[in-house]
């Protein structure tokens, strides 16, 4: 066969024919990480003072080409006694850290092209040699007399090598604080506390390859500071004791953005920069601001350390809210009871009851309440403006989530057994929300304080020391938690909102729909239709009947839990922590595109004749409407005992049985878009870290002169036990914008570590 | 413990009577700006109108082109269409209309802009050739009477396809009558504010219109014709209307950006054989 490198005049196979065989996949790809952590701990303590001084560099090479970190931090603490009174006490940390070449996911990422859009049969190692007879070439050219630009896809390793994306963050966060001490049972404290972060980018799409080169940069920072102030009561009256806190705060967080591209190419081959832009560069800089403030009072009486009862009262206002109604006061009340005192000589060492409500403002975020108009690019020195498309809101306020809490937390025979159940239901009411408005209204969406949502669920968590003796341990701790996620309410005269998740033309668009009365987050799309469960298949086309705007399921997890275990023997600990998720649903874009584009494994294997499913079909075609022969559909009865193709059975729509073979390419054709057929359960149990200790003895450090070393080996991500697609672990799905992990599309894979640690005190 | 008690009764009462903070200026945006600008909003909704020009599969449809690799235009397979967009346009030429007709800007507005009168008669025709396009596509399962009115009204119904054409004519019609002697509007990219020539435009687009309706209604039809003929329509090739594509990336041709590392589109077999 006359492959890619057969085309290229100046390569060494060219006019050549090759084997056409499986290169083993795109396994070699991705190479073997490293990541190497330092860190170092100075502590001195004395008479009215204390320092600690941390310093950190962790180096992490990935497993993607050309894609490494670095990171730098230093935090420095110390609290000093100005007089017996007053401490005075600071944080101080500072990171600097840098990302070459993080690598990219989702739809037209070096993610997706290796494992959507791939050939089986490259060589990745002749991938690296892009730049030849002074052209850039790739595996995925035009034709055989247009080689070059590519046709879809540059050479991975362009991507990688060529166009590279550099980015920095440099962060401080510290405080200063000031404690008095009035008397032994009223404190006051002030502290000031600020964060602040820079961030810089900067992208290229290089010279020479598929796309139009492009230069991109840009710069964020956000500075937050925080005053606060407070007082401090604790005192005890025989068997009560009070405490009480009461304070204020004040908040300031501003972030700031600059950002800029080239537009339409550059100027100077190899040079990549914004002034060197063919057309004038964008240019957008975003600035915000808010302001918010609270006031509290938190009071707690306790009675013989047994009975507890805790009370809270604040008020939030924010910038962000209509400035005639910009507070929110919240309350809460919790009491707890440990019962076990009453008790004496029981198998129950410890027992305490508790249940609580508990309030959290939640506010708008900047400049929602009044409308601005979008400015857009001149046109040829003509202003342009645009209105939103977004209804604004005046009256928009803070709305309130609510938390009701039950529990216990039980102990038994001297702490070896415990149980904590806890039950609790979560509200959200009237929060500041963007609702879709149907776009003949002219506009897309409204912001208003409505809806209602609940969360409610049970948290269970087993724990237990099964074996203890001088030589050896054993803890063992089971958890898990159910959440069922409410729709009660959206907005007046409105009882559905769909969020999209894939463009309508694939497939008719999947979303994730909130119904009033019904769960979060139910999923929709298209779906196969079925008689009594049989598959429904049109016999003039031999396709599936499909249905539009289906259910399919929810995409949350009924529960989700950890299993977690510690062995120890002597100076030797062993842990081994494991991961579970029960339910829910998430989509494989990749799955959908493998198996179009017969990547994936399922396009392969044989039939029910036992023949090659690629192999051509031997039969009686069906007919379509017109009388004419479909020419990639046989009639299954009529296969001969050669014929390749898929078999596919069910029903056509008056209920008959009918079965069919189809081409192997048309029929996975046909499942594109079929929404049904590419949501798998999420599912999955997972041997999260695997981690072995030994600490030397005491007797050994001693000798050298240390006070301890203790040497670890682990593995994280260590083994995906079960899950629906064995290469896919639900948990690590990829974020999308929606912030709602339920897709896989061209994500990377997973990638375990083993590491060294070596821990030495001195 | 009662002076514990009172205090923190005392406390609570402090913290919930608490009143409104006066955060000043702090929620104002100022990444863009809150006062609208007529002939900038007008620029922008001419603009917006482009995809209505170089939309691929119209030339799929009667065959001048093909698809390459992904042939569901060609094939005529099932296509879907968004019209958040048009609505969304539709928007913003009400906002011009608005503009020109609140005592409270109008003066302001008109002083400089272009006359009232012919701002909002270019708003009313481009509301109308986008109305036009749309019924085109979606035939009457288009809301028209009860559309862009926000909140007033969330849920529209949709109006037949020959009421909304019947309310388009005499919308253009109105329109065209509207027209004043004063100057033509400074945001118009069309025609640099030459009111003769949106006259022209609104009565070309009548006879479309009117073109429309020649099976279905007749005599409606008839009449907004011979209104259209009598209103001066575009006669010669030299006449003819083109929407003005600049050089820059921003504004410049779709057709050239298809073509810049793709070639999704090639001449059709039956075009290239004519």
């Amino acid at each position: 066969m006359r492959q890619w490198e057969s085309w290229i005049p100046s390569n060494s196979k060219f006019g050549q024919s090759t084997p056409w065989v499986s290169n083993g996949g795109i396994g070699d790809f991705f190479n073997t990480g490293l990541n190497t952590k330092h860190n170092v701990t100075f502590l001195k303590g004395g008479e009215g003072y204390n320092l600690k001084l941390n310093v950190l560099r962790n180096d992490l090479k990935l497993n993607i080409d050309n894609a490494n970190r670095a990171d730098n931090r230093i935090s420095f603490s110390g609290d000093m006694d100005i007089s017996p009174k007053l401490n005075i006490s600071t944080n101080v940390s500072f990171q600097d850290r840098s990302t070459l070449n993080n690598p990219s996911e989702g739809y037209n990422s070096v993610g997706s092209n290796v494992f959507q859009w791939w050939q089986a049969q490259l060589d990745i190692d002749a991938l690296k040699d892009y730049r030849q007879g002074g052209n850039i070439v790739s595996w995925n050219i035009k034709g055989p007399r247009d080689a070059t630009p590519p046709k879809y896809w540059d050479s991975p390793y362009f991507e990688t090598r060529e166009n590279l994306k550099h980015a920095s963050r440099k962060s401080i966060i510290g405080n200063i604080g000031l404690d008095y001490k009035f008397t032994d049972y009223l404190t006051a404290k002030l502290s000031l506390n600020k964060t602040y972060e820079i961030r810089n980018f900067d992208s290229r799409v290089a010279f020479e390859g598929l796309n139009t080169p492009e230069y991109r940069e840009s710069y964020w920072s956000r500075d937050r500071n925080l005053l606060l102030a407070q007082l401090a009561f604790n005192k005890e009256f025989g068997d009560f004791s009070v405490s009480a806190i009461g304070g204020t705060e004040l908040n300031q967080l501003t972030y700031q953005s600059l950002s800029s591209a080239t537009k339409n190419g550059l100027t100077i081959p190899g040079f990549y920069s914004i002034e060197t832009s063919t057309e004038r560069p964008d240019y957008n800089r975003y600035t915000s601001e808010q302001k918010s403030r609270a006031m509290y009072l938190t009071t707690t009486l306790g009675y013989k350390n047994m009975l507890f009862l805790d009370g809270s009262i604040r008020k939030d206002w924010s910038s962000t809210a209509n400035p005639d109604d910009n507070s929110v006061l919240t309350k809460g009340l919790t009491a707890s009871f440990v019962f076990s005192e009453l008790l004496e000589d029981s198998f129950l060492s410890y027992g305490k009851l508790r249940g609580g409500i508990a309030q959290g403002p939640q506010f708008p975020n900047t400049y929602q309440l009044s409308e601005t108009y979008g400015v857009q690019p001149s046109y040829g020195g003509k202003p342009v403006l645009s209105t939103s498309s977004a209804i604004f809101n005046q009256q928009l306020v803070g709305g309130v989530r609510e938390e009701i809490e039950f529990g216990t937390e039980l102990r038994f025979l001297q702490n070896r057994l415990g149980l904590d159940v806890t039950y609790f239901k979560k509200t959200d009411k009237n929060l500041p929300t963007a609702l879709e408005l149907d776009a003949t209204t002219g506009y897309a969406s409204v912001l208003v304080n409505s809806g209602e949502q609940t969360y409610e669920g049970f948290e269970v968590a087993i724990s237990g020391t099964p074996i203890r003796n001088d030589n050896f341990t054993w803890n063992t701790s089971i958890n898990f938690a159910t959440l069922e996620r409410k729709v009660i309410k959206l907005a007046e005269g409105l009882n559905q909102s769909d969020t999209p998740f894939l463009s309508s033309r694939w497939g008719g668009g999947l979303v994730l729909r909130n119904e009033e009365g019904k769960n979060f987050g139910e999923v929709y799309g298209r779906k196969i239709k079925e008689i009594d469960g049989q598959k429904v298949i049109d016999p003039q086309s031999g396709t599936y009947v499909t249905e539009d705007n289906q259910s399919l399921g929810n995409y949350l997890p009924d529960v989700t839990g950890g299993f977690i275990n510690s062995f120890k023997y002597k100076n030797l600990t062993l842990n081994v922590d494991m991961d579970y998720q029960i339910g829910g649903k998430y989509f494989s874009i990749t799955r959908m595109f493998i198996n179009s584009s017969g990547l994936g494994e399922a396009t392969v294997g044989d039939n029910k004749l036992g023949n090659p499913v690629r192999d051509p079909l031997n039969g009686t075609f069906i007919k379509n409407a017109d009388g004419d022969d479909v020419t990639d559909v046989i009639v299954a009865s009529s296969a001969n005992a050669n014929s390749g193709g898929q078999y596919i059975e069910g029903v056509d729509e008056s209920g008959n049985q009918v079965a069919y073979y189809v081409k192997n390419q048309s029929y996975w054709g046909n499942q594109f878009g079929n929404i049904s057929e590419f949501l798998y359960d999420a599912s999955y149990l997972s041997v999260r870290n695997i981690r072995l200790a030994y600490d030397f003895p005491k007797k050994i450090t001693d000798n050298i002169g240390i006070k301890g070393l203790q040497v670890s080996g682990y593995v994280n991500n260590a083994f995906l036990l079960f899950s629906d697609l064995p290469n896919v672990d639900p948990s690590q799905l990829e974020q999308t914008d929606t912030n709602i992990n339920f897709m896989e599309g061209g994500q990377l894979p997973g990638v375990r570590t083993y590491g060294l640690n070596i821990k030495m005190t001195l | 413990m009662k002076k514990i008690i009172l205090y923190t009764a005392l406390v609570s009462l402090l913290i919930s009577s608490c009143s409104e903070v006066d955060f000043g200026d702090t929620n104002v945006d100022p990444n863009a700006p809150s006062a609208p600008l007529a002939s900038a909003l007008l620029t922008n909704a001419l603009t917006r109108t482009e995809h209505i020009y170089s939309a691929t599969r119209p030339s799929m449809y009667v065959q001048y082109l093909a698809n390459e690799q992904y042939e569901d235009e060609s094939l005529y397979r099932t296509q879907r269409f968004d019209y958040t967009y048009d609505y969304v346009t539709l928007t913003t030429l009400n906002k011009i209309i608005n503009l020109n007709t609140d005592p409270e800007t109008a003066d302001l507005v008109g002083a400089n802009q272009g006359s009232n009168a012919n701002q909002i008669a270019v708003s009313r025709l481009i509301k109308a050739f986008i109305f036009h396009t749309m019924t085109d596509r979606w035939g009457g399962m288009l809301p028209y009477t009860t559309a862009n009115q926000g909140l007033e009204s969330k849920f529209n119904v949709f109006d037949s396809q020959l009421d909304i054409y019947t309310a388009l004519l005499k919308e253009t019609e109105d329109a065209i009558a509207q027209i004043d002697s004063g100057s033509g509007p400074t945001g118009d990219i069309f025609f640099d504010g030459n009111m003769d020539m949106w006259k022209t435009f609104g009565n070309t687009m009548m006879m479309n219109m009117a073109m429309r309706l020649s099976k279905k209604a007749p005599t409606l039809g008839q009449e907004y014709f011979n209104k259209a003929i009598n209103g001066g329509v575009i006669a010669s090739n030299n006449e003819n209307i083109y929407y003005p594509y600049l050089a820059s990336e921003d504004y410049d041709n779709p057709w050239e950006d298809r073509f810049t590392t793709r070639s999704d589109y090639l001449i059709s077999e039956p075009f290239a054989n004519a």
